[in-house]
């Protein structure tokens, strides 16, 4: 089990404020809240690349705590991979492979087990390998954030933090990246913590949503009890996820009760039959 | 309709054994629509933008704004004020030092005398409701702010056209909420023609005209209704579709027999309604 | 992130805030020039005393200013006793195994200790009140004259400004980039000089890859919006000499002639 305790955390202006939360090996948490709440401060402090100020953070048997100051954080971050916003500005070697191999012999893997390791993640990401051996700069966006990916991947942590993964892709794009994760967090039990703006994404793909306002833990649970208190979303400016909107104003117009909030396409195709033939039943 | 773009039969490739990025392209922007062009990264979408202000000349083919031809070095000037663009990185197109001085920036180039650089500089902030953050510096300002500042730079300008090309798809759900909601009033408001190139369909269902671009080439165009009427193509070149419409599939497919209609949300709900009704 | 005063602007209202950036740049200019006229302890005492003035008109709190100096303390530590210990003439004052310390050198070097606070003072003044834009503005009307003799002067004001723009959002970029190498196990802090140097190259590179996306990005932009150089180019910020700005200029030319009397006077 890999727990994540996070407590009591005023880090400088207060960008985090007495945060307490635990995320349990093999999930997918995602982090939601207004640009400049705190979430990607919060996440940073998952791997080592923050301190809190006060408080601790554990990862399995990982403590961080503000009062050890020099402490070796490299097995920390073998363990927890970090897949930052826009993550293909971080590519730097001559080809591809050679950047996803980057990773790994810094923990101290031979080059032999790095390109083999190199080979499988970008197999995984899904770039042909016609590309492996160019340079990462003459790849296209979508391509280079494959790269990217599959150089965090390549470290084989246990946990990997995601902070808006999908960002600037096309919707297809958009769509394979969180594919990708979703099978990654099903298949091979690894652990995801995702900070988004989207709520789609938030609702399909995770097991628990933490909602983050001002520095502060607001709301946390699982999807459907995250969005069944919408009001209390709207009031921190956040949204529903799409499919709930369109129910909503459906449920409105026909002057019916709102059932509990769905995700998927489908399931919410179902919910407007029922409604069409539950609401004729009654007239 | 006054037409105040026509490009017609337009080619262009960026280097020699290149393949064509825009393979024959005709079309033509009517004043005071809002036009929306879609597809995938890669179609050719958003050269065909530069195209429009002159920043590159196609090889085939020509571009009329105005009436100028922008293959005419000497209306270069004058086509770069009549057609403004907004980029997608929001941090890459700000070049003054505060936001008043980034507005004025185009208008000192196309040497607007003071005084009148002062009252529109007033005026296209007060549009963009950034009057209060004139002095701000831009790494004070989120990325839809910086946005809104670059459309008061080029509303300043007084300009026939404002061209965003994927100008939303870096900010986040609030920025972008602002930067629509912007452009709407002034597309709206002000009479102001736009032309979005965007990911963001359920941007284009509301727009008065959707040309979808696929290879290079104009694939189709129309009306939102025309354009959803066939989803099948649009998914074919990989482009995703307005929820309405995948969900209109579904209930037909449960047995709700719906019409092919429907396209913003509020469409369904109605048709929806109505059925319900009368069953 | 530093605690640097030096080059930061601090937006207030007072009249050196008000003065023409022409007339601080020129007083800042001949300041440094005529600081090498101070030989004498009235000379220097003048100088400081002009430093006070301009501190206590520029309404800029006095212990802001010192907290900048700060970071510069070493630097002139150093200087004052390299000249301490490595000058001679007058009297012997201390002798202490190797060094020995005379009158005129403790003497001269509280001069240089002087002339470097003043000058670092009133450039640090000059940041202080006035903002980057006008600074620019300020050279490039001062430098206008080179433009006939073909120098781009315009372009070198331009290209000033828009660095200065960018410090903030490269230093942003900076930081996210050492995260996330950091985040793939790079050390940027331990190991060896030969590690730290290999470490340096996962961040040089994406900075220059994603500098020269934004210089492109940026040029297009400034094209698009009909930027082409100098020519028929019109300024929102006009330059006003003021009243003011010719009393500053004659202040100078006092402080000058003070200085060139107390010289030549040899008193003091």
């Amino acid at each position: 089990m890999t727990h994540i305790y996070n407590s009591k955390t005023p880090f400088e202006r207060a960008a985090l404020d007495h945060v307490s939360l635990k995320i349990s090996s093999g999930s997918f948490t995602s982090l939601i809240g207004h640009t400049g709440s705190g979430k990607s401060t919060l996440v940073q402090h998952i791997n080592g690349l923050l301190r809190p100020s006060s408080g601790s953070i554990s990862v399995g048997d990982f403590v961080i705590e503000p009062q050890k100051k020099k402490q070796d954080l490299k097995p920390l971050r073998a363990r927890v991979g970090y897949v930052f916003q826009y993550p293909e500005h971080q590519l730097f070697e001559e080809t591809a492979i050679k950047d996803v191999c980057f990773g790994p012999m810094n923990f101290g893997v031979s080059a032999a087990e790095a390109t083999k390791r190199a080979e499988e993640c970008l197999t995984l990401v899904g770039l042909p390998s016609l590309f492996w051996h160019r340079s990462p700069f003459d790849l296209s966006g979508g391509q280079m954030r494959r790269v990217a990916i599959a150089g965090v991947l390549a470290v084989h942590p246990e946990v990997i933090i995601l902070d808006e993964p999908t960002a600037g892709l096309d919707p297809h794009g958009q769509k394979e990246i969180m594919e990708l994760f979703h099978k990654l967090n099903k298949n091979s039990k690894l652990t995801i913590i995702m900070v988004t703006h989207n709520m789609g994404d938030a609702a399909l793909y995770s097991d628990q949503i933490l909602v983050m306002e001002a520095g502060q833990l607001k709301m946390s649970g699982a999807p459907e009890e995250i969005f069944s208190r919408e009001q209390d979303l709207r009031n921190m400016g956040l949204d529903v996820p799409e499919t709930m909107v369109f129910l909503d104003k459906l449920t409105d117009k026909l002057g019916l009760e709102k059932g509990r909030p769905v995700f998927t396409l489908s399931e919410t195709a179902d919910r407007v039959a029922d409604l069409l033939n539950g609401g004729a039943a009654h007239v | 309709m006054e037409k105040i773009i026509e490009v017609s039969g337009v080619s262009y490739f960026y280097a020699e054994d290149d393949p064509w990025v825009l393979d024959d392209v005709t079309l033509s922007v009517n004043k005071g629509e809002w036009l929306s062009i879609i597809g995938h990264n890669g179609s050719g979408k958003s050269t065909l933008a530069k195209c429009l202000n002159g920043l590159i000349v196609p090889q085939k083919g020509s571009v009329r704004v105005g009436g100028f031809d922008t293959k005419d070095e000497t209306n270069i000037w004058e086509i770069r004020r009549l057609v403004g663009m907004v980029f997608q990185n929001p941090d890459n197109q700000f070049v003054g030092a505060t936001v008043r001085d980034d507005v004025a920036f185009g208008m000192e180039n196309h040497g607007i005398p003071r005084e009148k650089m002062i009252d529109r500089l007033a005026q296209s902030l007060r549009l963009v409701k950034m009057e209060k953050f004139a002095d701000s510096e831009p790494h004070r300002l989120s990325g839809g702010q910086k946005q809104r500042v670059a459309i008061a730079g080029i509303v300043a300008l007084q300009p026939l056209i404002v061209i965003l090309d994927e100008a939303t798809s870096m900010l986040d759900p609030e920025g972008r909420r602002e930067i629509i909601k912007t452009m709407r009033t002034l597309n709206k408001e002000h009479g102001l023609t736009v032309l979005s190139i965007t990911h963001d369909l359920e941007e284009a269902v509301n727009s008065d005209r959707i040309l979808v671009m696929n290879r290079g080439k104009v694939v189709r165009e129309g009306s939102p209704r025309e354009i959803f009427k066939t989803p099948e193509l649009l998914e074919k070149i990989g482009l995703d579709l307005p929820l309405a419409i995948k969900l209109r599939r579904l209930l037909n497919q449960r047995g709700i027999s719906l019409q092919d209609t429907a396209l913003t949300q509020e469409d369904l709900v109605n048709e929806l309604w109505t059925l319900r009704s009368t069953m | 992130m530093f605690n640097l005063v030096i080059g930061q602007y601090v937006p207030m209202e007072s009249r050196v805030h008000r003065l023409d950036p022409r007339s601080k740049l020129i007083s800042v200019f001949l300041f440094v020039i005529i600081v090498f006229l101070a030989n004498s302890w009235l000379a220097n005492i003048v100088l400081l005393l002009f430093c006070y003035a301009g501190i206590l008109e520029s309404r800029i709190s006095l212990p802001f200013i010192f907290r900048g100096l700060r970071s510069i303390l070493v630097i002139i530590l150093f200087t004052f006793f390299l000249n301490l210990f490595f000058s001679s003439g007058g009297r012997l004052l201390l002798s202490l195994g190797w060094i020995h310390i005379y009158q005129n050198a403790l003497i001269q070097s509280v001069f240089i200790v002087i002339r470097i606070l003043v000058i670092i003072v009133v450039t640090t003044l000059l940041t202080l009140t006035t903002s980057p834009m006008e600074i620019t503005d300020g050279m490039e009307n001062l430098l206008s004259p080179f433009k006939k003799i073909k120098l781009p002067v315009h372009e070198f004001a331009l290209m000033m400004s828009i660095s200065l723009r960018f410090i903030p959002t490269l230093l942003e970029e900076t930081e996210k980039i050492i995260k996330a190498q950091a985040a793939r196990g790079s050390d940027f802090t331990s190991g060896s000089l030969k590690n730290r140097m290999k470490a340096i190259v996962p961040l040089l590179v994406p900075l220059f890859v994603s500098a020269f996306k934004r210089a492109e990005d940026l040029a297009m932009a400034m094209e698009a919006r009909g930027y082409h150089g100098d020519t028929g180019r019109t300024r929102l910020h006009k330059l006003v000499w003021n009243r003011r700005d010719t009393v500053m200029m004659m202040i100078m030319a006092l402080l000058a002639a003070i200085l060139i009397l107390v010289r030549v006077s040899g008193c003091w």
